[in-house]
């Protein structure tokens, strides 16, 4: 921590909220000192704008990084998910920043695209988008890769001892219902992760230059299809090169952001690639992604499409949408409906829980589907006991509760959602489209947001709509909620209030009824 | 002792008309339960057919012969199966879903024969369509005109509905809490888990208080319409289905047809009936029973449904300083039509915002409140379903809290809760199979999609090409309707129950029939 030292303050104001926000806004400064690198480099006529936002948005993070320090425990789980719901709030308008000092897009739409891109949506509301110099589209591509995972999580990497807290963060923010320790400390557990996406990144980099791309456009592409951002800097995104080769290294990138990092860690670790395939998870990813594509491809096949085409424009829109990337190469809203009804709920499952992509993970989705076959079971049944296993491993009862609720809530959060977007005035079509991509971190919907539809056909109340529904789908509802809802402390006393006083008044247990059937 | 302690008690059944009800059940030779239930499932329809014969004979005289021989048919068949069967004094409870699926499929059977003997269609695909959607309470109709049909088959046509009405409250309120299935016993009306004592005097009892309530349910419903200004056919009719929440109507504009506000506000009243918890009424009715009617909070969560969803509809579709009574009165009998899953209209929402539209596809969703003929995913599971995600919430930030889940004060066991979500879970897997397929079939987007939701509801009309009065259903091609069938059937008897009852049953014709095999070499070898 020397090189820090000039930075040291001396009187320092103990808050997790905003030691973890100033930190995140310095990696948004990052990305935008990326872009600034690379604006110079093409020598394009934005530099000013860049460096000033970096420079600014540097003073900003450092100031609030330094004035503040972290409470023991990083208080504890409220004040982690209270620190992450903070910490994406601020990136959302720290990344906001440079959009509109350059002039590029007015506040409110530059709102949209940051959060779009650190959330690793992907729906943009740039017109066009190839107007742009290269440094601002560098800068808005590195947007989702920061945030693809996840700005907390590099803020535990990077910060020295946080003890219980610490897991807590990077629970709150990293996808998925557990997250897994690699190792005993959460710190390294947090540098290892960033240090096989920073891996992955390069990957994906090589793969997309032995495909021919520019370096510019290697870089770009791989930051976002890791990511499973899903951003290009070109119009026609991915069918802007018209190249079969080009949509394999694609879908290479894509498919290494759909896979639960962990994974590649152990198979490093112990050399050993079947690592990949004892996990259930990664058979139903696979098993998912060949099914739907043959489905797609049938009907695709079946509705005049060459078989080759057929092939190759399903596929690579099925592994685009599950892993919650949406990269285009066809407008698949002029299918038939019945391949968008399966693309959509690609957009619903999206990949493995621990990876960059959004929505559902299929460990969620595995564990809802086998619960309901239990219940189908205890109904032939009726006493017998049946743990949920996945592959050989049985899932906690703990755990099984939580992504059951989870999964309720995705799903009740949703339906609100198309109510209001259609309410607001977007086609039946459309808005569930639209909440569904939002809410899933995904980029293109259906009906008038299709992949080759700009998000701008919504007004402001309907784009202010999906900002929230992106927040809530990344962070897994629970930060935002409990931040955004009447603040958390009061809502829980609430809460409790509420049972107490319950508890009180009624005989307890469901025989209630009965007893007051009697009475 | 306790009357309803006990999970397995069975006192003898010997007082008053329980005397003859033992008799009968005891008296078959074969012992069997899901025959016994069949055959009076059948002899059900044999006495619809009958009255069908009974009422085209007062009426316009059409199909009478056909009915009268339907009729004998039907009450000889089901007259003599249930003679033939006895109920054993106690059996698995798994043998009840084996019964309630047979039952259910041979009434549909019954039904398209009946079908097909009047030459009602003229394709036999559409007798399938009509007697599944007819039994199972849904209200797609694959009849174009239903004006020009005759008096008799408009009345088999309503009375389907009112007999699967029936089939499906007796089912859901006696024999699902008996055996602890889907968490609907959470309700306040409901019986706690009791093993396997379907035949014990208290399920009797119950079911025969709810068959007479169901009974004098329609004939007040009856009254309302004839108050209303209907015809007596058509109060008839509309009784039935409205109180079965069936939702066929006599006339292609349904309510609408009859330009008539009282008609229109009786119709609201007999849906918001329909779609109420009945077993609740009957503990109502109880004597000593102090009401525990305005206490029961899915009741008040029912209202506030068909109310403020009433209002939200209305808000949603016209501007504030135009509202009408018009407007007020036809949002509020679309949204009782949709919180009871009936399925009749007054016009349609075809010119509604897209808002009130997808409102009214959720309240459709949840459906009508548990006890009732009423579909959908009921309304006391997604109230459970709140009190979970609340605890959800306060377990967020406090890991080790004992929270319960709560509907209104009662507290609903995990064991319920872990049941509920099952059946959700079920019910999306279902219902998003079910898109897929009218999709792949040829249903647009919306079509598909609101098609199976209202499907699995047991609803009817949709969104899309499906909003009353745009032609409906005939629209759609012909798999994709029979892609609808097995969702309405799956939705009206709770999934679980259809999958393990079929299974079962087919299990145990395989069985049987290999059985029949052996015998078979068996003699001839000998021979």
């Amino acid at each position: 921590m020397s090189v820090l030292a000039p930075f040291a303050v001396r009187r320092q104001v103990a808050s997790a909220s905003l030691h973890i926000a100033g930190l995140s806004v310095l990696a948004v400064a990052g990305a935008s000192a990326s872009g600034l690198v690379v604006e110079l480099v093409y020598r394009d006529d934005q530099w000013r704008a860049l460096a000033a936002s970096t420079v600014g948005l540097g003073i900003l993070g450092i100031l609030a990084w330094r004035t503040t320090s972290l409470p023991p425990n990083a208080g504890g789980p409220r004040g982690a998910v209270r620190a992450v719901g903070v910490a994406w709030i601020s990136i959302s308008l720290a990344a906001a920043v440079p959009f509109v000092v350059a002039d590029v897009l007015p506040w409110d739409l530059a709102l949209f695209e940051s959060v779009s891109g650190l959330t690793g949506t992907g729906s943009t509301v740039l017109a066009p988008i190839e107007g742009n110099t290269h440094g601002i589209l560098f800068y808005r591509q590195m947007t989702q890769w920061v945030g693809g995972m996840g700005v907390v999580v590099l803020a535990v990497a990077v910060l020295p001892f946080l003890g219980v807290g610490g897991l807590q963060l990077f629970r709150a923010e990293s996808p998925g219902p557990t997250a897994d320790q690699l190792v005993p400390r959460v710190s390294d557990t947090a540098r290892r992760l960033w240090g096989v996406y920073c891996a992955l990144t390069a990957l994906a980099t090589l793969v997309l230059l032995a495909t021919g791309l520019s370096l510019y456009d290697a870089v770009s592409h791989a930051a976002t299809g890791v990511g499973t951002g899903g951003f290009s800097p070109y119009n026609d995104s991915i069918s802007h090169f018209d190249s079969a080769t080009v949509e394999v290294g694609i879908m290479v990138a894509m498919a290494l952001g759909a896979v639960k990092f962990p994974l590649f860690y152990a198979a490093f670790r112990g050399r050993d690639l079947g690592a990949f395939w004892r996990s259930s998870e990664f058979r139903f990813l696979v098993w998912v992604v060949v099914a739907s594509t043959a489905f797609v491809t049938v009907l695709n096949w079946r509705d005049g499409m060459t078989p080759s085409a057929a092939l190759r424009d399903s596929s690579f829109n099925v592994v685009s949408l599950i892993s919650s990337c949406g990269f285009g190469t066809a407008d698949f809203t002029r299918w038939v409906p019945a391949t968008q009804i399966v693309l959509l709920f690609l957009m619903v499952t999206g990949s493995m829980a621990g990876s960059t992509s959004g929505a559902l993970k299929l460990f969620r989705v595995q564990v809802v589907a086998k619960h309901a076959w239990r219940e189908v079971r205890r109904v032939r049944h009726p006493s017998g006991v049946f743990p949920l296993r996945l592959g050989r491993e049985p899932v906690p009862e703990d755990i099984v509760r939580s992504v059951l609720g989870y999964v309720m809530f995705y799903f009740l959060i949703a339906v609100a959602g198309f109510v209001v977007l259609a309410t607001l005035g977007a086609d039946v079509a459309t808005s569930v489209g639209s909440v569904i991509t939002a809410m899933g971190g995904v980029g293109p919907g259906l009906g008038d947001a299709g992949p080759a539809a700009n998000f701008l056909v919504f007004d402001f109340a309907q784009r202010s709509v999906l900002i929230v529904l992106m927040l809530v789908g990344r962070l897994e509802i629970f930060p935002l909620l409990l931040f955004l809802l009447p603040v958390g402390p009061s809502l829980v006393r609430r809460l409790d209030r509420v049972s107490v006083r319950g508890r009180l008044r009624g005989p307890a247990g469901s025989t209630g009824g009965a007893a007051r059937a009697r009475r | 002792m306790d009357r309803n302690a006990g999970p397995t008690v069975h006192e003898p059944l010997v007082r008053g008309p329980e005397r003859w009800t033992a008799r009968v059940v005891r008296a078959g030779r074969w012992e069997s339960p899901v025959g016994f239930v069949v055959g009076l499932a059948i002899l059900s329809c044999g006495a619809l057919a009958t009255g069908s014969c009974v009422l085209g004979l007062v009426t316009d005289g059409r199909d009478v012969s056909q009915f009268a021989i339907l009729g004998v048919l039907w009450c000889l068949v089901g007259a003599g199966l249930a003679h033939q069967c006895r109920v054993p004094l106690r059996f698995r409870s798994t043998t009840a879903f084996v019964g309630v699926f047979a039952a259910w499929t041979a009434v549909i059977v019954v039904s398209i024969t009946t079908y097909e003997f009047l030459g009602t269609f003229a394709h036999w695909d559409d007798s399938v369509f009509e007697s599944v959607a007819g039994f199972t309470t849904t209200a797609t109709t694959v009849v174009e005109n239903p004006e020009a049909m005759s008096r008799s088959t408009l009345f088999w046509r309503a009375g389907t509905q009112w007999v699967g009405g029936l089939g499906a409250l007796l089912f859901v309120v006696a024999v699902l809490p008996s055996i602890g299935v889907g968490g609907l016993d959470v309700t306040d009306a409901g019986q706690r888990y009791s093993g396997t004592s379907l035949r014990s005097r208290r399920t009797l009892l119950q079911l025969r208080r709810l068959t007479l309530l169901y009974i004098s349910l329609t004939a007040a419903g009856i009254a309302l319409y004839l108050i209303g200004g209907m015809g007596p056919f058509d109060a008839i009719t509309y009784a039935a289905t409205t109180i079965s929440t069936g939702g066929f109507a006599n006339h292609a504009g349904s309510f609408g047809h009859f330009r008539s506000t009282t008609v229109e506000w009786a119709g609201f009243g007999g849906m918001v009936l329909g779609g109420a918890n009945l077993a609740l009424v009957v503990r109502a009715l109880r004597p000593g029973g102090r009401g525990p009617l305005w206490r029961s909070f899915e009741l008040r969560a029912y209202l506030l449904v068909i109310f403020g969803g009433g209002a939200a509809v209305t808000l949603l579709t016209e501007s504030p300083d135009e509202v009408t009574h018009e407007a007020i009165r036809r949002s509020l009998f679309h949204v009782a039509s949709a919180a009871s899953t009936t399925g009749h209209f007054v016009g349609g929402w075809g010119d509604w915002e897209v808002g009130g539209q997808m409102l009214l596809l959720a309240i459709i969703g949840v459906g009508a409140m548990s006890g009732s003929a009423g579909g959908g995913f009921r309304l006391v599971r997604a109230l459970t379903l709140v009190g979970y995600l609340r605890r959800e919430l306060v377990l967020q930030l406090h890991p080790r809290a004992v929270s319960p889940v709560r509907v209104g004060r009662r507290i609903v066991s995990d064991a319920l809760v872990s049941r509920m979500i099952g059946y959700q879970a079920q019910y999306l897997i279902v219902a998003a199979t079910g898109a897929i397929a009218v999709a792949a079939f040829g249903g647009e987007l919306v079509t598909a999609m609101s098609a199976a939701i209202s499907a699995i509801a047991n609803f009817g009309p949709a969104l899309g090409d499906l909003v009353p009065g745009s032609g409906g259903i005939l629209q759609l091609p012909r798999p994709a309707r029979a892609a609808l069938l097995p969702l309405m059937f799956l939705g009206r008897l709770e999934i679980a129950p259809v999958l393990v009852g079929a299974a079962l049953a087919a299990s145990e014709i395989t069985r049987r029939a290999a059985n029949l095999r052996e015998r078979v070499q068996d003699r001839m070898a000998a021979d």
